[in-house]
């Protein structure tokens, strides 16, 4: 499965790494709206799909069309960016880390 | 780390005559003993049970640290990769390591996402494209890199027509990432 979304009128096709999904929990669904969280920009519509798109002819004359199953991408929580190297330990609060089991680097 | 070695010689104690003080054995020598056994042993590794391990390097006298191995499996410094990937001309991630996903944007046109970000966006890449055979004008593809972000790196693909002009079109491809 892929996740489709608009990219400025032409259609973007994110294909999952299979070895980063085996790192997520849940199921095939819940680990892509994962990766959509955190690698699509914050508030992309986007859909999952199935659908064979590995035309190379037409491709580029594909577009994004909204369907009944659209979703949207949301901010991942705040470990979770941390975890993942999107903020550093410097971002955080105190209380994050706290939260989180950090200490800054002596 | 420091290895273990005996503090005091037990066997030596019985040739001594039973007049002999040092035929004793004090609580002081199990103290000086067990000592040793203690800081040898504190200065090993945990083994079976690290979580993210982290060295200096065989400098006694470093202070920062020269390689970090996550739990995930990932090596971080600057002599290892910290990210490469295999793509088929379709799009499909072969095989990979510190890749979440990979976009096609267009035809020739792929952006491959980190994991995990890196540190900054001075890393060196390197990539290839696979020689799909044959001796016609695209069937050997060129690459070329998008500027580098910390958390993404876009890649095209095409080849050069026999009218001279660059087409872009679908190859299989391998990039290898270091840097901080």
């Amino acid at each position: 499965m892929v996740i489709i979304y608009d990219n400025n009128g032409s259609l973007s096709v994110l294909t999952p790494a299979p070895k980063f999904l085996e790192t997520l929990k849940g199921t095939l669904e819940q680990k892509l709206i994962h990766i959509a969280n955190k690698d699509l920009p914050t508030g992309t519509p986007y859909e999952i799909t199935d659908a064979d798109l590995s035309d190379d002819v037409f491709f580029n004359a594909w577009e994004y069309v909204a369907g009944t199953n659209e979703l949207s991408s949301a901010d991942l929580s705040r470990l979770e960016q941390f975890n993942y190297n999107q903020i550093k330990i410097a971002d955080l609060t105190d209380a994050e880390k706290a939260e989180f089991g950090v200490e800054d680097a002596s | 780390m420091s290895n273990y070695t005996k503090q005091i010689s037990w066997s030596g104690k019985d040739a001594l005559s039973d007049s002999d003080p040092e035929k004793v054995i004090s609580g002081g020598d199990f103290d000086t003993e067990f000592s040793a056994v203690q800081t040898a042993i504190n200065s090993k590794i945990d083994g079976g049970t690290i979580t993210n391990f982290t060295s200096t390097g065989i400098d006694d006298n470093a202070t920062s640290t020269a390689l970090e191995i996550t739990t995930d499996g990932r090596g971080l410094s600057p002599f290892t990769a910290r990210v490469w990937v295999v793509i088929s001309g379709a799009g499909a991630i072969v095989d990979s390591h510190n890749i979440s996903s990979t976009t096609r944007n267009a035809t020739g046109d792929f952006t491959m996402t980190f994991a995990n970000n890196l540190n900054n966006a001075t890393y060196s890449r390197v990539g290839s494209t696979n020689d799909e055979g044959g001796s016609n004008a695209g069937d050997i593809g060129l690459l070329s890199f998008g500027t580098p972000t910390v958390s993404s790196l876009r890649i095209e693909t095409g080849y050069l027509a026999t009218s001279g002009s660059l087409v872009y079109w679908n190859y299989g491809t391998s990039t290898v990432i270091f840097g901080d």
